[in-house]
């Protein structure tokens, strides 16, 4: 480097001490925080329980009981099913959607009301139409999934495109790009952050979706394990599907989130 | 009689309106402008903003078509951007997510250049730059004197005859300017090149350009086209000549009345 003594002498990493006090921070105080819930929800059981609530120590014992029984394996897939379907065509769909309306400006205002009365319109009040649209079998879950997928990762995609600063549109169009290498050298790796944080989102909408539609609409599953633990006056079966439902969204948006990660680090594009 | 030297570009009676005429809101950003510039000139375009400078390096550039008139090089007519001709932006207009090396190849690349051929031609444009060790880096790690030195890389690795430059250091402190300006010219004193220039400063047109061209605001056109009196490479210490501070006497004149006259 031969110029200014101002310009700073190439990338510094966080140091190591940091990164340690960083990773303490977060598993001392994160792991102290859970078990503080716990024991909130463990003594509130205790006091409060009955009917309709109980103990975490009780909601676990019968979460063993059912993984035993092969119950909960047997409605966890049947509801995944449907998750891992409205999930994919969903996101699918909403990126397709959020990138084409991302760029074409004039088909976002024609499509822009549409796109917020989905994400407005309160499912349980749809739930007549899509029955009737598509009666109440697999077909009639994806849809809700997918209704509950697409909006939030069209919304994201959208604006991964607007964050697109309009400099490197033109300067790529001096170097004669077309749009077709527009859209792979610059449109989607600028996009490319938001499209992911849009589907980690969309996981989580993916599987409450999942658990909406199964306790409104179609008994099956999950929700009927839910709906099952109400009925009976069995508390403990209901929450230890919430307590797998919860598990699992946490492991597949931490998963998301490391590819993600992954994504952002071999772009250089740090968090 | 001598015969002239080739010109290269040609700007013929190019106007640029922008907005509807239906609801009345039109800007008119050009009006009527002609210039010739000879290869391997450098013309500086100067006048305050609003004067449709940049517009008008656009319009050369073939990233946008004026309304009326058009520009020629080499006798053909623009009708797009293409091989010759290479811009660098205001905003460095760097990909953030792109290492240095992949920034200055992303011209090279678009061209089908193979990895091997525009990586070589990047190294060597790194080292011009002075940017050795930070091939890997990404802009953000780097200052605004050094990303704007990658944008220069950038275009100059297509190789084109013509630059265009459009307010490239502006965004930069004074004394990174200066540098700059210094290595562009050490630049094309090795490699000529035609260089079309927008500037709001006098004193950078000065440094820099044979010619200047003052241009009026709104609708820009040509004011005046004033001949810089000091050859390349400048003279030492050229702004201490008579004909220096003169000039940006003038200079700072005439653009004084024409920000005065809005």
């Amino acid at each position: 480097m031969r110029s200014a003594s101002a310009e700073p002498a190439g990338f510094r990493p966080a140091p190591r001490a940091r990164v340690r006090r960083d990773l303490r921070e977060r598993y001392l105080f994160g792991g102290l925080f859970f078990v503080v819930l716990i024991l909130a929800w463990e003594w509130y059981g205790r006091t409060h329980g009955g009917l309709l609530f109980t103990s975490f120590t009780r909601t676990v014992g019968e979460l063993v009981v059912l993984i035993r029984s092969g119950e909960m394996g047997r409605a966890f897939a049947v509801s995944n099913q449907a998750m891992l379907l409205g999930f994919t065509t969903g996101a699918a769909a909403g990126v397709l959607t959020g990138l084409v309306i991302g760029r074409y400006r004039r088909l976002e205002r024609i499509l822009d009301p549409y796109l917020n009365m989905m994400i407005v319109a309160p499912m349980a009040a749809l739930i007549p139409v899509i029955i009737s649209a598509a009666g109440i079998g697999l077909g009639a879950r994806v849809l809700v999934i997918f209704t509950f997928v697409f909006p939030i990762v069209v919304v994201n995609t959208r604006a991964g495109l607007r964050s697109v600063d309009p400099d490197w549109i033109e300067m790529a169009g001096s170097f004669g790009a077309t749009e077709l290498e527009l859209w792979r050298r610059v449109l989607l790796p600028a996009a490319g952050p938001a499209i992911l944080s849009g589907l980690r989102l969309g996981t989580g909408r993916a599987l409450s979706g999942m658990i909406v539609v199964e306790l409104l609409l179609v008994a099956v599953g999950l929700g009927k394990l839910i709906l099952a633990g109400i009925g009976l006056f069995r508390p403990e079966i209901s929450y230890a599907v919430i307590l797998v439902v919860v598990f699992e969204a946490i492991l597949l948006m931490g998963l998301v989130r490391r590819i993600e990660g992954g994504v952002l680090a071999r772009m250089g594009i740090g968090e | 009689m001598n015969a002239a030297p080739p010109r290269l570009i040609s700007i013929r009676g190019v106007s640029m309106v922008y907005g509807d005429a239906a609801d009345g809101s039109v800007v008119r950003a050009l009006d009527d402008f002609n210039l010739e510039i000879r290869s391997k000139e450098f013309i500086a375009f100067l006048g305050p903003s609003g004067c449709g400078k940049t517009t008008l390096l656009k319009i050369i550039g073939g990233l946008i078509a004026p309304t009326d008139g058009h520009v020629e090089i080499d006798g053909r007519p623009v009708t797009g951007p293409g091989d010759g001709r290479a811009i660098v932006f205001q905003n460095f207009a760097l990909l953030p997510w792109a290492t240095v090396l992949a920034n200055i190849t992303f011209g090279l690349e678009l061209r089908g250049v193979g990895k091997e051929e525009r990586e070589a031609e990047a190294h060597r444009l790194i080292r011009t730059f002075g940017l050795e060790g930070f091939a890997h880096s990404y802009p953000r790690q780097l200052s605004g004197g050094m990303q704007q030195r990658v944008g220069l890389a950038r275009a100059l690795a297509v190789n084109p005859e013509i630059l265009l430059m459009d307010e490239p250091f502006s965004a930069l402190d004074a004394q990174t300017r200066r540098m700059l300006q210094e290595e562009l010219l050490a630049l094309l004193d090795r490699e000529p090149k035609t260089v079309v220039f927008v500037t709001h400063s006098m004193d950078e047109a000065v440094r820099l350009a044979d010619r200047i061209v003052l241009m009026n605001p709104r609708p820009g056109s040509v004011k005046e086209i004033i001949e810089v009196p000091f050859g390349h490479p400048r003279p030492g210490q050229f702004e201490k000549d008579p004909r220096y501070i003169e000039l940006i006497d003038d200079l700072w004149e005439a653009l004084k009345e024409m920000v005065w006259d809005r």
